[in-house]
């Protein structure tokens, strides 16, 4: 018994990386809306902020634990991705990049700094609710809770990390922060977590 | 081999981080030790519960009417001398804010602005797409230094992070100034100039307010 489970263990760990896999044909369109938007059209943008609109929220959400502060904070992304986006050089997607300005802006928020309600309080429970559908949404909404109830920085990087699949290098390069901080968070985060859902 | 050894490992070995000959030893140790491989599994199964938590929750209300207000409301260019007479006005404003912050903040990190960083040459004609390239680096720059600012709340008194705050605005609100004026006149070497001047202002203002060099 015992050998098998091990067996197991690094072949999920390696092969369930959970980076997401570009769709046939979606680099070479997002590439032709990104250089449409680059001209000014807004239309192209909106196709960009709706392709990657949910992702962008759903970081805001978990890090605020507040959905109108999380709404803010998403159109604040993509006011300011509008501006940059002629510095944008095409070296990583547009998902990707868009996703960077999000943790820039969360981090630069304040208020998102002070919040002390934890997710599935208020009107998050009901956003959280809606994106689970029926399956298992009281799991789903622990797990949450317990998530957002983790220290800022140790929740970021359990986001970026085990639910977005970045690498520490990633992470590290993101926030400015050395690899080895990057992996001390995220072990913060799972153990604290751990204990959280076994109380 | 030890349990402790073992355990603080188990978080790289299962992310599958750690080197083979580590791996081999933390997986050998499993076999004598059914406590440690449990360990192992739990920590597995809560990352499949993780990873099985949507990457995307969409708004209750659509937020694209929103952003596209604030699109359209991008900086208008204002008639001709108005415009110049505000952009100088408003460099000024940022030069002023920036001498006074460096007397506060006391002396600048070894690689800040002045002696060691590299002046960036504009060529006529060529203005914009300098100012382009030169964008993106001061982008990323700032969002560094910005995310270092905010998570060092303790580092800094909070009069001093709300004057470079806002400081921070009367930059953005000089850059905005420029950028509109540069539209109207893509080739203006000048406003190009004074356009990165801007941006290196504002990158060594958030570099003496945290004291994080950067390269750029």
């Amino acid at each position: 018994m015992g050998v098998e489970a091990v067996e197991r263990l690094p072949r999920v760990s390696s092969l369930d990386r959970r980076r997401e896999v570009p769709e046939p044909g979606k680099p070479g369109s997002e590439r032709a809306l990104v250089e449409a938007a680059c001209k000014g059209e807004i239309e192209a943008f909106e196709e960009l902020y709706r392709l990657n609109g949910g992702v962008v929220f759903a970081l805001c959400l978990r890090m605020t634990k507040d959905a109108a502060l999380a709404e803010d904070l998403t159109q604040e992304t993509f006011v300011r991705g509008w501006r940059r986006l002629r510095s944008f050089r095409g070296d990583s997607a547009f998902s990707t990049w868009i996703y960077r300005v999000a943790v820039n802006v969360v981090l630069g928020n304040r208020r998102s700094r002070t919040q002390e309600v934890t997710i599935g309080e208020g009107r998050g429970v009901g956003v959280l609710a809606d994106a689970y559908g029926e399956a298992q949404v009281d799991l789903k909404l622990d797990l949450e809770r317990a998530i957002s109830r983790l220290p800022e920085r140790a929740r970021l990087v359990l986001i970026l990390h085990d639910i977005k699949g970045y690498r520490h290098r990633e992470i590290a390069g993101v926030l400015g922060i050395a690899e080895g901080t990057s992996k001390a968070q995220l072990h913060r985060a799972r153990r604290l977590l751990r204990e959280a859902l076994s109380s | 081999m030890r349990c402790e050894w073992v355990r603080d490992r188990i978080d790289d070995y299962v992310d599958g981080e750690l080197r083979r000959s580590e791996a081999l030893l933390v997986r050998d140790h499993f076999e004598s030790c059914p406590e440690c491989e449990l360990k192992a599994a739990r920590l597995l199964r809560l990352l499949e519960r993780v990873a099985g938590l949507p990457h995307r929750i969409e708004p209750t209300t659509d937020l694209w009417p929103s952003i596209a207000r604030k699109l359209e409301r991008r900086p208008l260019a204002l008639p001709g001398g108005r415009r110049l007479l505000a952009v100088a006005a408003a460099l000024l404003l940022a030069v002023a804010a920036v001498v006074v912050l460096r007397g506060n903040l006391g002396r600048p990190p070894r690689s800040a602005l002045g002696t060691s960083r590299p002046v960036t040459v504009l060529v006529p004609g060529t203005a914009l797409a300098e100012v382009a390239s030169a964008e993106a680096s001061f982008g990323d720059a700032r969002d560094r230094l910005l995310a270092v600012l905010q998570t060092r709340p303790g580092a800094l008194q909070p009069q001093t992070v709300a004057t470079v705050q806002k400081n921070l605005r009367v930059i953005d609100h000089a850059i905005s100034q420029i950028t509109a004026a540069l539209e109207q006149d893509p080739n203006n070497v000048d406003l190009a100039h004074q356009l990165v001047a801007s941006y290196q202002l504002e990158i060594s203002l958030l570099e003496r307010a945290t004291m994080t060099p950067v390269e750029l």
